[in-house]
């Protein structure tokens, strides 16, 4: 109440400060008349009461000022006041302004896009109801120390029965559906899911239904419910769909409704990152029957919400108790495997958190820069000041005031920067998104919210406390006198070695930053140069799936073999060949297997390897060059003996010394009986994973003796290989009409995809090492020409009296030199310390390689003096005369 | 100024412009004269420290004012004790008294 009433009356002696004053002054008058009144009526004359009263009670207008002053809006009155001055000033010098506010908004810009990323990707919930709750369930075999994103159904079935703290525990797993009897036939990319996956989520169709609990059981599951977007794209957001049948694989499933357009899951899609729609395209019940064989089947990704009010440690510590129980009851398939609770966010950004908050770390480091150099401006304008400053101190100006008055302009230049900074901001977003790879999970979201503008706004006050702070304390601590007496203003002492070591601390500061980048970038390069282990060039993919009602396994091999006789015969065409798991396409799939005389208790003990089914031409066509024994031949089918082709690592680490073709090996484990496959060749690595990761052991079998639904062709040309397309869907459709192709892309668009994320982080890191580098080079230059300037006078001297020029020239340069060797020394150690935090991000690069600590180092040395020869330049050609006479 | 007690702690003339209010709305030269009069001489108040006091005291809502003619056909801003203000004045005399015994106790026991 009474501080609503205290700010109403404030605001009304703010605004309406005449009515307020003229009130005031009419009752003060009237009081001050009364009192002279009763002195008159004592018998005084009028003048003499008059001085009388004022003695005894005060002077009218002293007694104004001081009502007026008592209250808490004459505060926000000379706050103001030191606002319109401070604009004033800032007008009057519009270079400085100009130079000033563009450093800031520079500074506070970068920082500002950087912050919206992390904002979108790190702190903005994920977009289902109450997602904090939300966690995702993964195994973790500790033997191998290795996570499985995927769980098999008993496990996940005895999770759900057993564990308590969860209020719902759903599944999914990805699946392709054919879509035919339309126009034209397509390929549907979507999930499966347990009845209850859509309310964990809390989440509704917009139109029709969810899944009933029991509608996820086989020989009830087929329902759909479609995805917007698939909705209006395919069937023109028609309502009547809702009911309708639709032909999927050759089977029928009603639509029973449709999700809202801004609904998406997983909230990240990773079937392959190399599929070019990260939304999944429909959802459809789970159907699978609790079968106790299948435990080692791991296939589904769980997610969970919590108990309202229970904690994650909770859920940690039942599920931990859970899993060592069904270590215990089957210990073949569970040995060693416990569960991991993860936020569902926590998922989704993956390694993305640490590499954002490095970023905004050195942003801000970019920022630190941006901010010395505005101290320097300030403090080289505070020697140009000192007379003003002098002149309102003798006129009875209080030093705080004095403090005020220039921190308000800083805050003001500051305010100026971040308005500035937000604009640049948006034209920042707008690069971070148009460059960042397509994987990064959230990246469409970024944007400037509430949040962002809160950070933006906190961010320039500080850098305006931070910069104007020392300017205005030194302003503040000046010696009266001296200025006043039309003495030439020389830079304090104190003064200048603030600025030295501001310039010191810039050239640090970008320094590290620089042998950050400098170390990402060879980092990329090196990353550049490993051999992927194929040739990527001239290669396209084309990627099919075949329905599995309509082709049965032989009919799956008969319709590949003809789909690539057909390719093989189109003009432009090399060699076609065909794998289901593309080398740096994100798919892969694999398991233990037993080497013939060398049985294993479980299939924790067995050796492992990714398992790859590839048809006769595919090494050829992809130039993985063949080591020993033979590739696989036409002769490689039903009937013939089992073959397979292992790569070199699998070779080198299962039979170490010894050659392995002629050897056996089966997947079947435990005690049934084995089927034996015999190594016919051992081919070359291929880099599966991506040029960062290490060759696996690598299993290929012939796609004749085990045909997939599923295969990518590759077809190698003499030509661009987009070219080929329509011809090679051509070919395909030809064979089947209803058989949609699911896309085709080069393989150098997959490459290019592949090291996206870090070819983007390396050009973030470079470009804030360039910012920061302008920057510090700005602070030289601005440092030394400031320097110059002040002591023409003294270089006149030193001319007049026969110095030589170069003397002068080294004078300056000396002082250069010095300075920037000093920053070099502090950003050596700064970057020592600090590239532990990036070693993460480096691939075969040390984090305190010599070569790019040195070779950083000169060329910031070199710009840094360059920056500092022009106004060394200028003084060496300072006309003595000229300079005397300035005096 | 120097006939202000320099001693006067803060909120006591608050608590005695209250006091002065509490028979009948005065302008403030009418409370000056009051104070004078009731302390016997002691407190001689300034203008600026009165009114100061005055805008503080409407801003917390205890005293409100009008503009009136006095008994000289003057125009004079009136001063008036609010609901809230009487209710502070109480309960200020009744702090104000436990703490004079407290503090008379200390010094005679000592």
């Amino acid at each position: 109440m009474s501080v609503l009433r205290n700010i109403s009356s404030g605001l009304r002696s703010l605004f309406r400060k005449k009515r307020v004053g003229r009130e005031l002054e009419e009752e003060l008058n009237s009081f001050l008349e009364m009192a002279a009144e009763e002195k008159m009526n004592a018998g005084m004359s009028r003048k003499d009461a008059l001085r009388a009263v004022r003695l005894e009670r005060g002077d009218l207008q002293v007694t104004k000022e001081v009502v007026r002053s008592a209250g808490w809006e004459s505060f926000v009155e000379t706050c103001w006041q030191d606002l319109r001055f401070a604009a004033r000033m800032l007008r009057k010098n519009p270079g400085f302004t100009a130079v000033a506010v563009l450093t800031l908004a520079l500074g506070i810009g970068a920082n500002t896009s950087i912050f919206s990323v992390v904002n979108a990707v790190l702190l903005r919930p994920l977009p289902y109801k109450d997602s904090d709750q939300l966690v995702q369930l993964i195994e973790h075999d500790q033997k191998r120390g290795v996570d499985f994103d995927w769980v098999s159904f008993p496990n996940f079935h005895d999770w759900n029965e057993q564990a308590k703290a969860f209020q719902f525990m759903a599944a999914y797993k990805f699946h392709a559906f054919n879509l035919t009897k339309v126009s034209q036939a397509q390929m549907l990319f979507g999930v499966k899911v347990s009845a209850n996956l859509l309310p964990t989520l809390g989440a509704e169709p917009i139109v029709g239904r969810n899944f009933r609990p029991d509608e996820d059981q086989p020989g009830r599951d087929h329902e759909i419910i479609l995805s917007y977007d698939t909705w209006r794209e395919s069937f023109g957001a028609d309502p009547q769909l809702i009911g309708k049948a639709l032909t999927l694989n050759d089977e029928l499933y009603t639509v029973i409704g449709v999700m809202p357009a801004s609904f998406n899951f997983p909230p990240t899609v990773p079937i392959t990152s190399a599929l070019p729609s990260r939304k999944a395209a429909f959802f459809a019940p789970l159907g699978l029957a609790f079968n106790l064989d299948q435990r080692d089947w791991n296939m589904l990704g769980v997610i969970a919400r919590l108990k309202p009010g229970a904690t994650i440690s909770q859920a940690r510590a039942e599920l931990d108790a859970v899993a060592s129980s069904l270590e215990l009851q089957y210990p073949v398939q569970n040995r060693g495997i416990t569960v991991r609770v993860e936020p569902l966010l926590n998922q989704v950004v993956g390694d993305l958190r640490l590499a954002l908050w490095i970023f905004l770390a050195a942003i801000s480091l970019v920022l630190l820069v941006a901010c010395a150099n505005v101290t320097n401006l300030l403090l080289a304008r505070s020697t140009i000041r000192q007379r003003e400053m002098a002149l309102r101190t003798s006129l009875g100006a209080s030093r705080s005031r004095l403090v005020r008055q220039l921190l308000t302009e800083s805050l003001l230049l500051a305010v100026g920067g971040g308005a500035f900074g937000i604009l640049l901001a948006y034209g920042g977003i707008f690069l971070l998104t148009a460059f960042s790879p397509d994987n990064l999970p959230r990246i469409g979201d970024v944007a400037i919210d509430g949040r962002v503008l809160a950070y933006t706004s906190v961010v320039s006050i500080l850098t305006g406390i931070i910069f104007g702070l020392a300017p205005s304390l030194g302003v503040a601590l000046v010696d009266v006198s001296q200025p006043l007496k039309g003495q030439r203003s020389t830079p304090t002492a104190k003064h200048s070695r603030l600025r030295s070591t501001l310039v010191v601390s810039e050239v640090a500061l970008s320094l590290a930053l620089l042998i950050g980048a400098g170390l990402m970038l060879k980092s990329f390069v090196r990353m550049e140069r490993v051999d992927l282990g194929f040739r990527a060039e001239k290669v396209l993919t084309v990627w099919t799936i075949l329905s599995e009602a309509k082709y049965a396994p032989q009919q799956q091999a008969a319709f590949y073999e003809q789909a690539w006789q057909r390719i093989q015969t189109l003009p432009g065409v090399k060699s076609v060949g065909a794998i289901d798991n593309l080398p740096l396409s994100g798919i892969h799939g694999g398991g233990p297997f037993t080497i013939d005389g060398h049985p294993t208790e479980s299939d924790v003990d067995a050796p492992v390897a990714y398992r790859c089914v590839a048809n006769v031409n595919y090494f050829r066509t992809m130039g993985i060059p063949l080591l020993q024994g033979r590739e696989f031949t036409e002769r490689d089918r039903d009937g013939t003996p089992p073959a397979l082709v292992i790569n070199e690592t699998a070779a080198r680490r299962y039979w170490p010394g010894q050659s392995p073709v002629g050897s056996r090996l089966s997947f079947t484990t435990g005690r049934t009986r084995a089927t034996w496959l015999e190594i016919v060749g051992v081919v070359k690595d291929v880099l599966h994973d991506g040029l960062e990761s290490p060759a696996k052991p690598t299993i290929y079998l012939p796609f004749l003796q085990s045909p997939q639904a599923f295969m990518v062709t590759v077809v190698r040309s003499d030509m661009e290989p987009t070219g080929l397309t329509s011809a090679v869907r051509g070919a395909i459709a030809a064979l089947d009409r209803d058989q949609p192709v699911l896309m085709t892309r080069a393989m150098t668009d997959i490459y290019s995809d592949s090291v996206a994320q870090r070819r983007f982080n390396t050009a973030l890191m470079a470009a804030f090492g360039t910012l920061a580098l302008l920057l510090a080079v700005v602070g030289v230059y601005g440092l030394m020409a400031f320097a110059v300037t002040q002591r023409t006078h003294e270089m006149g001297v030193r001319i007049a009296l026969g110095a030589e020029h170069w003397h002068v020239l080294k004078l300056v340069l000396g002082r250069a030199l010095r300075l920037t060797f000093m920053g070099i020394a502090f950003g050596l150690a700064m970057a020592f310390f600090l590239t532990r935090f990036i070693s993460n991000l480096l691939f075969n690069v040390p984090r305190t390689d010599p070569a790019t600590f040195i070779v950083v180092s000169l060329c910031l040395g070199g710009i840094a003096l360059l920056a500092s020869y022009i106004p060394a330049r200028r003084a060496m050609r300072i006309d003595p005369v000229v300079a005397l006479r300035h005096e | 100024m120097a006939d202000q007690p320099s001693d006067l702690v803060q909120g006591t003339l608050d608590m005695l412009i209250l006091k002065t209010l509490a028979l009948e709305p005065m302008h403030g030269y009418g409370i000056a004269v009051r104070l004078e009069q009731m302390s016997k001489g002691v407190f001689r108040l300034n203008a600026g420290s009165l009114f100061v006091a005055f805008q503080r005291l409407q801003r917390d809502g205890l005293i409100r004012n009008e503009w009136k003619a006095t008994e000289n056909s003057r125009r004079a801003k009136y001063y008036a004790l609010t609901a809230q203000g009487r209710k502070r004045l109480n309960s200020e005399t009744r702090e104000w008294g436990r703490q004079v015994a407290a503090i008379a106790r200390i010094l005679e026991t000592s």
